[in-house]
């Protein structure tokens, strides 16, 4: 009673009052639906800390403390803070809960609350000090194990009881009946002494005297070791319960003491020392009224055949727990009404054909925790009206063929435990479109290979499917074996060493409404995205312990009517709250035992675990930080974490000071080259315009030759006949041809050179002295920068070293920008052959409206020759320069 | 050394604009505009040969002025760029060294790697400035190479706003690339701002209207004052690092010295690495990020602040001409002629103590405030040690003036005395650890070491001031006359002291005795190897200096386009020539006898006259000689700088 280890202290308070539902994160409770509330082995102390965070609408309260409490503290808060919240002061305290709490209250005086019981272990209290008329509205009152004497009940008015318990007193019930008002019919008679034979009939005198019908007669505890036929010949006629458990009986005699008592409806004899139930078959006394019969908690080995006989109308009869071994194959014969028979933890080891063959009317049989092995055939052939099925705990290998034949109504059927060892299509022919709860629970059932018929595929009522804990290495795979149940509510596989799970492996579950995953899975293990995508109606998950390392949103992000979610030992450091913000319907997680980072990357989900209202995390104010025990989760300093305003300064006044430091740089340093650059780039830019929008310029010729007199004859014989006879018809604008007459010759230039697409420039010694050619020159060089196009073809009719041209450094300028052609001279290999290159080459260059020709003809006698591109910027500089 | 002079004489003369050459329409007048108004401004205020003798007096008055605002300006932007980034630095190591801090802010994201590759990147990056340093100067030119290393450490500045792998690591690389060049550029400008002061105060003499070598010694003083100044600027930086510290950082950091120094056993002399078994929290509570924004916004306008100064206030160091005359000596000869001063004995004897200056410096930001201060007075004392130390180095380098007067070595020696006088003592100092050994010493048993650790704060800021000012004047002076190498002096100089600062990082897990030790010989060498020096220049003991090869216009600069000849440069044929005639010129080094330079200086123009004959072989050279004639008929006409 009094463990210093650790006591626990339920207390269920029903507070009468319903206030707005709130739900959020408490300090030491954790809410379940409804508004049930438990405490569970809180560190605290006190039980106003532990409770202080409640809301006022709480109506369950289960606390536990896990050291020792003084229960005056517990009565007090019990007591007192219903009025400190305002309630109506109408407690119970549920005596059914209050178990082992060593109280121990001296002062308690009175008993003012109409309807409280006092907790079972009073055990100081040896006198009610109260006045005479103080219990008279009382009820209920429960004074076991007080050292309370007869005497203390004198004068008490105890008319009102309904419920009167005395065990373990030093009251003399005897005396206590002859003396008192007290209703016989209320007093529970258990552990009042009443051991033998003569002080049972001496009871029973005095019971007959003041009832003639009891309902319950309770006489639990009484050492009671034999009842004869005659003990209770002078209690009342009539009883309609009797309860002789935790007696000392040895057998019942077909109970033969109740032949006085016939109508007798209920009759339990738990926790005797029974080791036999003997056939009743010459028994003349037949209790047609009995329907309950309990034999639970006895040391029956054998129940021999007809042991029921006298009890023809058993509705529920009791078996189990004892050890039965002989169950007689006609024991039952003739209990056509029974409807719930108990044959659980037994050591039975065969089922008969016979064994039920007259239950036609059993609901529910209960096999549980026997030692059979085999169903045979036709075992349970009518059991047509069956409705529950418990075979767990047994070693069933083989199910026979038409092993449940006749189950025609089952609607659940329950195999854990057994050594099943795959599930077999055709076992469930019988049932199997009614079938609703299948229990799987703890076979031997292995799957090596993922393809697999799907062995549910007739049971298409089934809502709740168990195929936990497989032993000894679990189910190892998940095959796609899930096909065909529509109805499925609850799917449950915990302890299975799953090593994957494939993406559509819950996919036809679309009902599934709780699924039970933890510890399903072996290792670390990665959910692949959308496994969850089709459970639209689940509303609770439990993923504890399966080594996720992330909350992706792929995998949970669907499940949008989730309600409750169990992440527990998951070995996940952050949470992404988007998508926790994305489950409308959370009201519950429990993330116990994540080893959640107090870092920055979890500033959200501190801040919503902490504020939301909608959801409850569990406990969340004591989760600990991984990496230091000085804070917790919910309080970790994030004041020093980033603001996104960081980054944008950070890249902004890189930007800034990367700009402020090169533009000056460059604009001094680079300035012109750039400039150059852009001037080229229009040109080329323009001239590609220029080139799409027509393809043909108005020009009145094709080129203007700029030469030098001196070198007349060879325009005359050689160029003009070349590019406007023989073939070509290039119109060629020549001085002495084609310059208007009287008009200022710069004139002639500018317009020569601008109504011509090319200039083209005969360039020889004599062409570089010409004033004239210059001008052409500047004229045509002129026109790439203001217009943006090039104009200008050079062809050299003598090689002239560079050391020549360096002294006209306008043609040196040009000279290193443009390539050239060469005129062939005679002293060239194949002249003939090179002046006809020579043409085509200028014939192409003429015909082209723009940039400088790139070819390079290679050959030995290289007459087209292209300078080496010089393009490097500081060269090209200085072109621009005036 | 007379090539030098010819071409940047030949250079004088491009800067005046000449008109097109006969009658080309000049269409790219409006391309070349801009470079016009510069040059016409620089007309404007040039003076102009009608000027009277009163105008061209205030006109040089003004440049003088000028060159004054450009000592002062630098020098402050110097010191605020500093102060900024050590302060940040400072203050960025601290709050990362705090495990809280580190653990909520960063949780798995390796802020101790980052922190290491940071200050590796710092660190180690210096180490290859010798092999760009006088590249990236000649080529962007002094002035905006300090503007450009003042923009790397504003990024630097700025990506701290950010604290991420891919953000503080790359400006941590930058900021060690910048380094070597920042300083290089720093000493050069401050030595060619001494030159450029002598010239304007001498504008009358014919040397320098010649734009000739200067005379020997002729701008020492000048060189004093301003390195002086500079240095007493500068080292204030170290006063307004503390600011973030005290300001901001002060109030979060525990009070309690006896927590903070729990488990510290020891101090000074006899540990090894920083300071073993420091407590790992040091903070109080963890600040605002805010607040951390706040202040380094603060530093970021500081910096760019400084960015401007040395955009706006500072001019240039060289005429336009003469920087492209200092860059056209080749990248390939501009490249090797760093390694090539190293044999100047001069120089090679300085190494010493350009190793010892960068030793000192670090180990008392680091070593002695750390071991020493730290660990005996606890963290809310540091910004006291360092703030007292940078004042005083700020004070005394104004000492470095009475080298007006004394000799040199006075100064060099006095702070080499001070310093070992100093690490002797450091090497016997051990001082009580400041905490109470978690509860098992007496409380306060320990003595109070804050006048000590003052002392000696302020003592070796004596001796940083006279050891910093001194090189720099010494370097400044050695080769106060030649312009065209002072960037490579100072990239060794500095060059060496980043390798110092680099072995001081690797050193940091040493025994403190070690690296007392080190510190100690080095000195001691430093020392005798500048007596050794000094001894020489006093025998006269030639020394031998890299030739600077002639500025060689490979690019065909504007200058040469207007002309008839564009002299050698064209052709690939004559460039290769040239290029083996450099080659040719490369191989020799000139001799140089100390305190003779005035003499060579006058065989170099005695050559000059009587030119032709001693260089036939030089073909380029026959063609300009027309052009020098030109020359000198303007300069007779009295147009001049």
């Amino acid at each position: 009673m009094t463990s210093l280890i650790r006591q626990l202290l339920v207390v269920t308070a029903v507070l009468h009052a319903v206030h707005l539902v709130t739900s959020y994160s408490f300090n030491n409770c954790i809410k379940y639906y409804g508004n049930t509330f438990s405490c569970w082995r809180r560190k605290e102390g006190n039980v106003t800390a532990v409770v202080g965070d409640l809301p006022p609408s709480a109506i369950n309260l289960a606390i536990s403390f896990k050291r020792n409490i003084q229960g005056s503290q517990m009565l007090t808060f019990i007591l007192f803070s219903a009025s400190d919240r305002n309630l109506p002061q109408v407690w119970q305290v549920n005596k059914a809960l209050l178990w082992d709490v060593p109280y121990r209250i001296n002062t308690l005086t009175s008993l003012r609350h109409s309807d409280a019981s006092l907790p079972s272990s009073l055990s100081e209290l040896s006198s009610l000090g109260c006045h005479n008329s103080s219990l008279s509205n009382l009820k209920y009152l429960d004074l076991s194990f007080n050292p309370i004497s007869t005497e203390a009940f004198q004068g008490v008015d105890m008319s009102h009881l309904n419920n009167f318990r005395l065990q373990d007193t030093n009251v003399n019930i005897i005396h206590l009946l002859n003396n008192s008002d007290i209703r016989a019919n209320s007093v529970d008679f258990s552990n009042t002494g009443l051991k033998n034979d003569s002080l049972l009939e001496e009871f029973c005198k005095i019971l007959g005297k003041r009832a003639k019908h009891i309902t319950n007669l309770r006489l639990n505890n009484n050492l009671i070791g034999h009842m004869s036929s005659t003990s209770l010949q002078y209690c009342p006629e009539h009883i309609e319960r009797l309860d002789l458990s935790r007696n000392r009986l040895h057998e019942t005699n077909c109970l033969l003491f109740l032949n006085r008592t016939k109508d007798i409806q209920v009759f339990k004899a738990e926790h005797n020392r029974l080791s036999k139930l003997v056939s009743c078959n010459e028994n003349k006394v037949i209790f047609e009224n009995l329907t309950d019969l309990s034999y639970r908690y006895n040391r029956i080995l054998t129940v021999s055949d007809n042991a029921f006989n006298n009890t023809p109308n058993l509705v529920n009869l009791s078996l189990n727990i004892n050890s039965i071994a002989w169950f007689g194959r006609w024991a039952l014969t003739g209990l056509k009404k029974l409807q719930h028979l108990r044959l659980d933890q037994n050591i039975m080891t065969d089922l008969y054909h016979e064994t039920f063959q007259d239950q036609i009317n059993l609901e529910i049989l209960n096999l549980n925790s026997n030692r059979i092995s085999v169903i045979f055939c036709m075992t349970f052939h009518s059991l047509g009206k069956l409705k529950t099925l418990d075979l767990g705990g047994n070693k069933i290998t083989p199910i026979k063929k038409k092993g449940f034949h006749g189950l025609t109504s089952l609607l659940t059927l329950i195999l854990d435990d057994n050594n099943l060892i795959q599930i077999d299509t055709s076992l469930y022919y019988a049932f199997s479109d009614k079938l609703k709860v299948l229990s799987l629970k703890s076979n031997t059932i292995r799957f090596m290979s993922e393809t697999i018929n799907s062995p549910f595929l007739n049971l298409s009522q089934l809502n709740e499917l168990n195929l936990d804990a497989q032993r000894p290495y679990g189910l190892i795979l998940l095959p796609h074996f899930f096909r065909g149940l529509h109805s499925l509510k609850n799917l449950s596989l915990t302890n299975n060493h799953i090593s994957k799970l494939a993406s559509d492996a819950f996919a036809e579950l679309t009902e599934l409404q709780y699924l039970t995953l933890n510890y399903c899975c072996v290792g670390v293990l990665q959910l692949q995205p959308g496994v969850f995508k089709n459970l639209k109606n689940l509303t609770r998950l439990v993923v504890e312990n399966m080594g996720l390392q992330n909350f992706s949103k792929d995998v949970f992000g669907d499940l949008t009517k989730l309600e409750s979610l169990q992440l527990n030992r998951n070995v996940m450091h952050s949470i992404d709250v988007d998508i926790l913000k994305g489950l409308p319907h959370l009201h519950y997680m429990d993330i116990r035992s994540v080893p959640l980072s107090c870092t920055c990357e979890n500033l959200q989900l501190q801040n919503w675990t902490v504020n939301n209202p909608d959801v409850q995390v569990v406990y969340i104010h004591d989760h600990p930080c991984q990496e230091s025990t000085k804070h917790r989760f919910y309080n970790f300093d994030t004041k020093v974490c980033y603001v996104d305003f960081g980054l944008f300064l950070c890249f902004t006044t890189a930007a800034a000071v990367f700009v402020f430091t090169l533009v000056p740089i460059i604009y001094t340093k680079l300035y012109w080259t750039f400039k150059y650059s852009y001037f080229v780039f229009r040109a080329w830019f323009g001239e590609r315009w220029r080139r799409l929008r027509d393809k043909e310029e108005n020009c009145a010729y094709d080129a203007f030759i700029s030469y030098n007199s001196s070198d007349e004859q060879w325009v005359m014989e050689e160029l003009v006949p070349n590019l406007e006879g023989n073939g070509s018809s290039f119109k060629l604008c020549l001085h002495h041809r084609d310059f208007e007459v009287g008009r200022n010759i710069v004139d002639n230039i500018v317009s020569a050179v601008y109504s011509s697409r090319k200039t083209l420039c005969v360039v020889s010694r004599n062409f570089l002295r010409s004033e004239w050619c210059s001008l052409e020159i500047q004229l045509a060089s002129y026109r790439l920068f203001n217009e943006h196009r090039d104009v200008l073809l050079l062809v050299f009719l003598e090689t002239i070293s560079q050391q020549q041209i360096s002294s006209y450094h306008q043609m040196r300028k040009v000279m290193l920008k443009k390539t050239y052609l060469q005129w062939p001279r005679s002293d060239c290999t194949h002249p003939a052959q090179a002046q006809k290159l020579f043409w085509t080459q200028l014939r192409r260059a003429m015909k082209e409206s723009g940039q400088c020709e790139t070819d390079q003809c290679k050959s030995g006698d290289s007459f087209y020759h292209k300078e080496a591109q010089r393009s490097e910027m500081s060269d090209e500089t200085h072109y621009l320069q005036p | 050394m007379m090539e030098a002079t010819d071409g940047e004489e030949l250079l004088r003369e491009a800067d005046e604009q000449e008109a097109p050459p006969n009658g080309v329409i000049n269409e790219m007048q409006d391309v070349g505009q801009e470079e016009d108004m510069q040059e016409q401004m620089e007309e404007f205020l040039g003076p102009q040969p009608e000027h009277t003798e009163e105008e061209e007096r205030k006109y040089y008055r003004r440049k003088r002025l000028g060159v004054i605002k450009n000592v002062i300006s630098a020098s402050v932007a110097a010191m605020i760029v500093y102060g900024v980034y050590m302060g940040l630095l400072q203050m960025q190591l601290i709050l990362h060294y705090d495990m809280t801090y580190r653990e909520v802010k960063y949780s798995n994201l390796g802020l101790e790697d980052i922190d290491r590759k940071m200050m590796m990147g710092i660190n180690v990056t210096p180490i290859i400035g010798l092999l760009y340093t006088p590249l990236l100067i000649r080529f962007l030119g002094t002035k905006w190479m300090m503007f450009l290393a003042s923009g790397i450490y504003a990024l630097f500045v700025s990506t701290n706003y950010w604290e991420r792998y891919y953000t503080l690591v790359p400006s941590a690389v930058a900021i060690g690339a910048a380094i070597v060049p920042l300083w290089a550029s720093l000493g050069h400008y401050m030595t060619r701002m001494a030159q450029q002061y002598y010239e304007y105060v001498n504008y009358r003499e014919e040397h320098v209207q010649e734009q000739k070598k200067l005379p020997k010694g002729a701008c020492h003083s000048y060189i004093i004052v301003f390195h002086s100044l500079f240095y007493t600027i500068f080292n204030l930086s170290f006063v307004f690092a503390q600011f973030p510290m005290r300001l901001v950082l002060h109030h979060y950091i525990i009070d309690d010295t006896s927590h903070i120094l729990c488990n510290v056993k020891a101090c000074g002399a006899k540990i090894s690495g920083m300071i073993p078994g420091f407590n790992s929290t040091v903070l109080n509570s963890l600040p605002r990020s805010m607040l951390l924004i706040e202040v380094e916004s603060v530093l970021m306008g500081f910096s760019f602040l400084a960015m401007i100064m040395f955009l706006v206030l500072c001019g240039p160091a060289y005429r336009p001409t003469e920087e492209i005359d200092l860059r056209s000596i080749g990248w390939g000869n501009i490249f090797q002629l760093p390694f090539k001063h190293h044999r100047d004995y001069r120089l090679r004897l300085l190494c010493p103590f350009f190793i010892y200056s960068g030793f000192e410096i670090l180990f008392i930001v680091s070593g002695f405030s750390l071991s020493y201060g730290v660990c005996a007075l606890g963290l809310k004392q540091l910004w006291l040690i360092i703030m007292v130390y940078g004042f005083s180095a700020s004070v005394f380098s104004l000492l470095s003036l009475c080298m007006l007067r004394l000799p040199r070595w006075v100064f060099l020696i006095g702070g080499a005395v001070i310093h070992a006088a100093l690490l002797i003592a450091l090497l016997a100092f051990s001082p009580v650890p400041g905490g109470n050994q978690c509860g098992k010493g007496l409380p306060g048993n320990s003595p109070d070491y804050l006048a000590p650790i003052l002392i000696i704060a302020v003592l070796w800021g004596l001796g940083t001031a006279l050891n910093k000012t001194g090189v720099g004047i010494l370097v400044g002076m050695l080769y106060a006359e030649e312009k065209e190498r002072l960037d490579f002096v100072y990239t060794i100089y500095h060059w060496l002291q980043a390798v110092a600062i680099f072995v001081v990082y690797l050193w940091s897990n040493m025994p403190m005795r070690a690296k007392l030790s080190i510190l100690l010989v080095t000195l001691l060498l430093a020392s005798y190897c500048y007596w050794v020096m000094e001894r020489r220049l006093v025998r006269k003991v030639p020394y031998r200096l890299p030739r600077i090869p002639r500025p060689r216009h490979k690019v065909k600069g504007y200058r040469y386009l207007d002309e008839d000849n564009s002299d050698e440069s064209g052709s690939d044929n004559s460039d290769e020539d040239s290029e083996d005639y450099d080659k040719d010129e490369e191989s020799e080094d000139e001799e140089y006898i100390p305190g003779e330079e005035d003499e060579r200086v006058n065989e170099d123009e005695r050559v000059n006259e009587g030119d032709g004959g001693a260089r036939g072989h030089d073909s380029p050279r026959g063609q300009r000689r027309p052009r020098r004639q030109e020359e000198e008929r303007e300069r007779e006409k009295g147009e001049g700088w």
